[in-house]
C-alpha cells in the first residue's frame, strides 16, 4: 500500500513539475534569468513599489488615452521626485529603470561602462540591464509585444526600431507616446539638434512622428559629412598605386577621378605583377554584397542616388528599371569580364574579404568598404597605406560630370518607454539627458582629458594638429591613442562609450572631428580625407534624395506585400545581370515587365502619396 | 457495475501511471499549442492577442496564393525535398546492406563510428565547413580546380544550378551513417538459417542480400519512406537558410525561410497571422500526402502505418 501511495504521489509531482513550464516567471529566457534573478533582488528593497502594485486591482486594459491618463495620475511623486528639465539629478530617491539592449560586439562590459556608470551618477537613477544577441533582439522585442507586453523593460534601447512597428506597438497601449512628455521635459536635446547644420528640432520630431500623430520614442541622429557621402567607396592599396603612377593627388585629395582611369588602372594591376611572386594573382577590385558595389558605379550613370526610389522635381522616379541603372549594369559587367572584379564579391562576408587584403601576400589592388577601418594601425597592411577616391566620372565623360552618392542624415528611434515603466517622466528626462551634447560626445569618444583632447589644450595647439574643418581650434578635438593615454579606439573592443547607443545627437562638428585616431602621423591623411569629404558633398544632389518615409497602416500593409517583393527581386536581378545569369540585353525586357507584374507602378504610386503628404 | 476501461485501469493503473506524464506532456505542449493555429485565420492584433484577434477567414490564403513569391516557395520546396528523397532515401539502405556483409568486426565498428560523426556536426558548423571546403581560392576545392586547370574556380555558393547538389549530396555525406542504424538493427533480426539455407541452395552474396535480407528490412522501408513523404514540405530551415545568398535565392528560397523571414526575421515588422497560414498550408499538405501514402503502401503491401 505504501508503494501504491509512495508512486502515485510521485506521479503527481512530475506532472505538477510539468506546469512549472506554464509559470509566468518561467517565460523568461534562461540567458535572461540572471538578469530577472538581479531585477527581484533590487525589486526587494523598494517595498514602496511592491505594496503599491499589489494594491492594484486588477482590471481590464484600458485604452491608451485611458492609460496616458492614468500613467500621469500615478506620477511618482509619492515614489521618487523628479526634478525640473535640465537639472541633475533627475530625481531625488531611489529609483530603478529597467533596459534591454542588443549586444554591441565592441562594449566590453556594460555594467562596468563608463558611460552607463556615469549616467547613473549623474542621473540618480539605478540602471538594470538585460542584454540580448543583436540578431536576436528585435525578434524578441516583438516576441515580447504579442505576448502582452508583461515582460517588456522600462526602456528599450539601442537598436533602431522603425515607424510602422513603432505606431503599431504604440496604438496597442505597449509603448508610451512621448509627444507631451517630449513638450515638457526635454531640456538638452532641442538644444543639441538646433545646434546641427542639416536638421533641427522640430524637423526631428517631425521625422519620428507617426502618422497617427504620436511620437513613441525619443529621437537620435547622427550628422557626419563622412558617413553621408562614405558609401560606395572605392580603398586603394597605395604603394601599387605609386608603382602604377597614378598616385597624384590635387587640391581637393583626389587622384582616380574618372571611370576611364580607374580601368586604366585596374588593367595596370592585371598585366603587372605588383606583389613580386610571379604569379598573375593580383585582384583589381574585390568586396563583400552589393550595396557598396552599386553606390560606387552606378551614380556615375544615374545622376542620383542608387536607393529604389528618388525624387525628380516633386515627382516620385524609379530607379531599377531605367535605362541609365541598364548602363550601369553593363558598366560592373564589364568590370567582371575583364577580370577586374572579384566573383567574390557577390558571396563573400565582410571578414572574408578582410582576410583576403591581411592575407600573407598581399593580392588585392582595391575594395570596396565605407572606410577602411577594418583595418588599422597594427594589421598589415595597416590602414594608412589606403586611400579613397571620390565619385567616378563615366566612361567618357569629363571629370567634371559626376555625382556622389548621399546619405541623407534621418532622425531615428532607439529609446523606447514602454508602459511597465512607473515612472516616464524620469524615463523621458533620462533619454534627454542621454542626448545631450556632451554625453552623445561621451557615448562617441569617451571623457575629455581622458581619451581625447581639445585641440587648443594640446602641446602645439592648433598649429601642429591642424584645423581640419575650419572652425577653429576649440572646435577640434584629438582622440588619444593607447600610446597617449587613451582607454578606447573606435571600431575596438573598450568599456568607455557605447557606440551612441541609446539617445545620441552628433553634430556636425563632432561626428566629422572623430573620424580617425589623430595621431601625428595619421594627420596628414586626415587632411586629405577632409577635403576628399568636402569636395564629395559638394558632388551630390541632396534634394532628390527620398528618405524617412512614415507610411499609414494601409501603405505599410502595401510596403510588405507588394514592394518587399519587388525589393528583393530587384536585388537578384542585379547580381544575376552583372553575373551574366541574365542577359542584360535579352532578359531586360522581361525584368521589366516583370516588375510592372509586381506592382512596381502601383506602388510608385503610394510612395508618392507619402511624398506629397510628407514634402509636397 | 464498472465498466470495461475502469476495470482495466484498476488492474493495471502502474502502466496508467505511467501514461500520465507523458500524456500531460504531450497536452500541454503539443496540442494546447496548437489552438495558434487559429491565428491563420485572423489579423493579429497584438492588443487583443491570438484570441482576441478578430477573425479574416481566408484572407491570408489568398494573400500568399496570389503573392509573387508562392510559386517561387513552393517549387523550390517541392523540387529540394522530392531531389533530397530520391538520392537521399536508398543510401543508408544500401550502406545497411553492404556493412552487414563485413565480417571484420573491428574494421565494421570502425566504419560505423566514422560514418556515425558527421551527424553530430551542428548545421552552423556544417554549412561552415561547406563554406570553408569549397572556397574558390583558399578551399580544397578551390586549390585543386586551379592546379588542375590554372583558372580560379566559380564560387558554388554563387551558382543556382549548384545548389542542389550541394544541399543534398552534403546532407546525405552527414546523415548517411546515422540513417543506417535504423536498417542495421532490422537487418540483425535476419536469421543466420535463412542466409545458411540460402547458401546451401548455393545463393551467391548477391543473391542473398537480393532475397534475404532486402525483404526482411522491407516493412522498415516502407515504414521510413512513408515519413519521408509525409515530411515533403518540411525542408529543414537552417541549413538552407545559412547556405542562402542572394544569387542562388530563386533557388533555395522554401517555405520554412519564407516563414522565418516574414514572421520572426523582419526587425519589428513581423507578420505572424501571414506566417501562421503559410505554416499551416504546408502541414496540411504534409498531412494529406503522408495519408494518401500510406494508403498506397497499404494497397501494394502488407505494411502501413495504421
Amino acid at each position: 500500500m505504501n508503494k501504491k501511495i509512495l508512486a502515485i504521489l510521485l506521479a503527481c509531482l512530475m506532472v505538477l513539475a510539468l506546469f512549472a513550464g506554464c509559470s509566468k516567471s518561467g517565460t523568461k529566457t534562461d540567458d535572461s534569468s540572471a538578469a530577472t534573478e538581479k531585477k527581484e533582488e533590487t525589486k526587494k528593497e523598494e517595498p514602496k513599489k511592491e505594496e503599491k502594485k499589489k494594491e492594484e486591482p486588477k482590471k481590464e486594459e484600458p485604452k491608451k488615452e485611458e492609460k496616458k491618463e492614468e500613467k500621469k495620475e500615478e506620477a511618482p511623486a509619492d515614489a521618487v521626485e523628479v526634478t525640473a528639465p535640465g537639472q541633475l539629478p533627475i530625481v531625488n530617491g531611489d529609483l530603478t529603470l529597467s533596459f534591454a539592449m542588443p549586444l554591441n560586439a565592441t562594449v566590453e562590459d556594460r555594467e562596468t561602462n563608463a558611460l552607463w556608470v556615469y549616467l547613473q551618477e549623474e542621473s540618480g537613477i539605478k540602471f538594470e540591464l538585460e542584454e540580448y544577441a543583436g540578431d536576436e533582439y528585435h525578434t524578441k522585442v516583438d516576441l515580447m509585444m504579442a505576448a502582452g507586453g508583461a515582460d517588456l523593460p522600462d526602456i528599450l534601447c539601442g537598436g533602431s526600431f522603425g515607424v510602422t512597428p513603432r505606431t503599431t506597438w504604440g496604438q496597442a497601449g505597449f509603448i508610451l507616446d512621448l509627444k507631451d512628455y517630449i513638450n515638457e521635459l526635454c531640456f538638452y536635446l532641442p538644444m543639441a539638434f538646433n545646434n546641427c547644420m542639416y536638421t533641427d528640432w522640430d524637423t526631428a520630431l517631425a521625422q519620428i512622428t507617426s502618422y497617427d500623430g504620436g511620437i513613441y520614442g525619443l529621437p537620435s541622429y547622427a550628422e557626419s559629412p563622412n558617413d553621408r557621402v562614405s558609401n560606395g567607396r572605392i580603398n586603394f592599396y597605395m604603394p601599387w598605386v605609386e608603382k602604377a603612377g597614378m598616385a597624384n593627388f590635387d587640391d581637393n585629395g583626389e587622384f582616380i577621378k574618372t571611370a576611364d582611369q580607374l580601368l586604366e588602372y585596374y588593367e595596370i594591376v592585371k598585366t603587372s605583377d605588383f606583389n613580386g611572386n610571379g604569379k598573375a594573382d593580383e585582384i583589381p577590385l574585390t568586396g563583400y554584397g552589393t550595396w557598396n558595389l552599386k553606390c560606387a558605379f552606378l551614380p556615375m550613370f544615374l545622376k542620383h542616388n542608387v536607393d529604389n526610389f528618388w525624387v525628380d522635381n516633386g515627382v516620385v522616379k524609379t530607379t531599377a528599371d531605367s535605362d541609365e541603372y541598364r548602363e550601369g549594369l553593363r558598366f560592373i559587367k564589364g568590370l567582371l569580364d575583364k577580370g577586374y572584379l572579384d566573383p567574390l564579391t557577390f558571396t563573400q562576408d565582410h571578414a572574408a574579404m578582410t582576410a583576403m587584403i591581411t592575407a600573407e601576400t598581399m593580392t588585392i589592388a582595391s575594395y570596396l568598404r565605407i572606410s577602411a577601418s577594418n583595418l588599422n594601425l597594427t594589421t598589415v597592411p595597416p590602414s594608412t597605406d589606403f586611400e579613397w577616391c571620390s565619385a567616378l566620372a563615366a566612361p567618357g565623360a569629363d571629370e567634371s560630370d559626376r555625382f556622389q552618392y548621399y546619405g541623407k542624415a534621418i532622425a531615428y528611434t532607439q529609446y523606447v518607454v514602454t508602459k511597465n515603466c512607473e515612472s516616464p517622466e524620469a524615463a523621458v528626462r533620462l533619454g534627454d539627458f542621454w542626448g545631450s551634447e556632451d554625453v552623445s560626445f561621451i557615448n562617441n569618444c569617451g571623457f575629455e582629458g581622458i581619451d581625447w583632447d581639445a585641440v587648443s589644450d594640446l602641446e602645439g595647439g592648433a598649429d601642429k594638429w591642424g584645423n581640419t574643418w575650419g572652425w577653429g581650434p576649440e572646435d577640434t578635438y584629438v582622440r588619444r591613442t593607447a600610446e597617449t593615454g587613451g582607454r578606447a579606439s573606435w571600431g575596438t573592443m573598450q568599456n568607455v562609450w557605447m557606440g551612441n547607443q541609446g539617445v545620441s545627437c552628433l553634430n556636425y562638428d563632432w561626428a566629422t572631428q572623430g573620424g580617425a585616431d589623430k595621431t601625428l602621423d595619421t594627420w596628414p591623411m586626415s587632411v586629405r580625407n577632409a577635403n576628399r569629404i568636402l569636395y564629395n558633398i559638394t558632388l551630390s544632389n541632396q534634394d532628390n534624395v527620398f528618405a524617412g518615409q512614415v507610411y499609414t497602416a494601409e501603405e505599410a500593409d502595401m510596403n510588405a506585400n507588394v514592394y518587399t517583393p519587388i525589393a528583393t527581386y530587384i536585388e537578384e536581378c542585379f547580381t544575376r545581370f552583372c553575373m551574366g545569369d541574365l542577359d542584360i540585353e535579352k532578359d531586360w525586357d522581361n525584368y521589366v515587365n516583370e516588375l510592372k507584374k509586381m506592382g512596381l507602378e502601383d506602388y510608385t504610386a503610394v510612395e508618392q502619396a507619402v511624398y506629397t503628404r510628407m514634402f509636397g | 457495475m464498472l465498466s470495461k476501461f475502469t476495470r482495466a485501469i484498476r488492474r493495471h493503473w502502474q502502466l496508467y501511471l505511467f501514461l500520465l506524464l507523458p500524456a500531460v506532456y504531450i497536452g500541454i505542449f503539443a496540442y494546447y499549442p496548437m489552438t495558434g493555429v487559429q491565428l491563420a485565420f485572423k489579423k493579429f492584433d497584438y492588443n487583443l492577442g491570438i484570441w482576441g484577434s478578430p477573425w479574416v477567414g481566408f484572407e491570408q490564403f489568398r494573400k500568399f496564393f496570389s503573392n509573387y513569391m508562392f510559386e517561387r516557395v513552393m517549387t523550390n520546396t517541392i523540387r529540394i525535398s522530392v531531389l533530397g528523397t530520391i538520392a537521399g532515401f536508398p543510401v543508408p539502405i544500401i550502406f545497411a546492406l553492404c556493412l552487414n556483409c563485413v565480417f571484420h568486426l573491428r574494421y565494421k565498428r570502425t566504419v560505423q563510428t566514422i560514418t556515425y560523426m558527421p551527424h553530430f556536426i551542428s548545421t552552423v558548423v556544417m554549412v561552415g565547413i561547406l563554406k570553408q571546403f569549397f572556397h574558390p581560392r583558399v578551399g580544397v576545392y578551390g586549390i585543386f580546380y586551379t592546379m588542375f586547370t590554372g583558372a580560379t574556380a566559380g564560387d558554388l555558393f554563387a551558382s543556382p544550378s549548384a545548389f542542389d547538389p550541394l544541399y543534398i549530396f552534403s546532407g546525405i555525406w552527414q546523415g548517411f551513417g546515422w540513417g543506417s542504424i535504423l536498417y542495421l538493427a532490422a537487418l540483425s533480426g535476419v536469421s543466420p538459417e535463412l542466409h545458411e539455407a540460402a547458401m546451401i541452395d548455393g545463393a551467391t552474396r548477391f543473391q542473398r542480400v537480393h532475397y534475404v535480407d532486402i525483404p526482411a528490412i522491407m516493412p522498415t522501408i516502407i515504414i521510413t519512406l512513408i515519413m519521408s513523404i509525409g515530411s515533403l514540405l518540411g525542408v529543414g530551415f537552417e541549413k538552407i537558410f545559412l547556405m542562402q545568398t542572394d544569387m542562388n535565392m530563386r533557388v533555395s528560397e522554401v517555405i520554412s525561410t519564407y516563414v522565418y523571414k516574414r514572421g520572426l526575421g523582419s526587425g519589428g515588422n513581423s507578420d505572424y497571422a501571414f506566417s501562421t497560414a503559410v505554416g499551416l498550408f504546408n502541414n496540411v499538405v504534409n498531412l494529406i500526402l503522408l495519408i494518401t501514402v500510406n494508403k498506397i503502401a497499404s494497397m501494394v503491401s502488407e505494411t502501413s502505418l495504421w
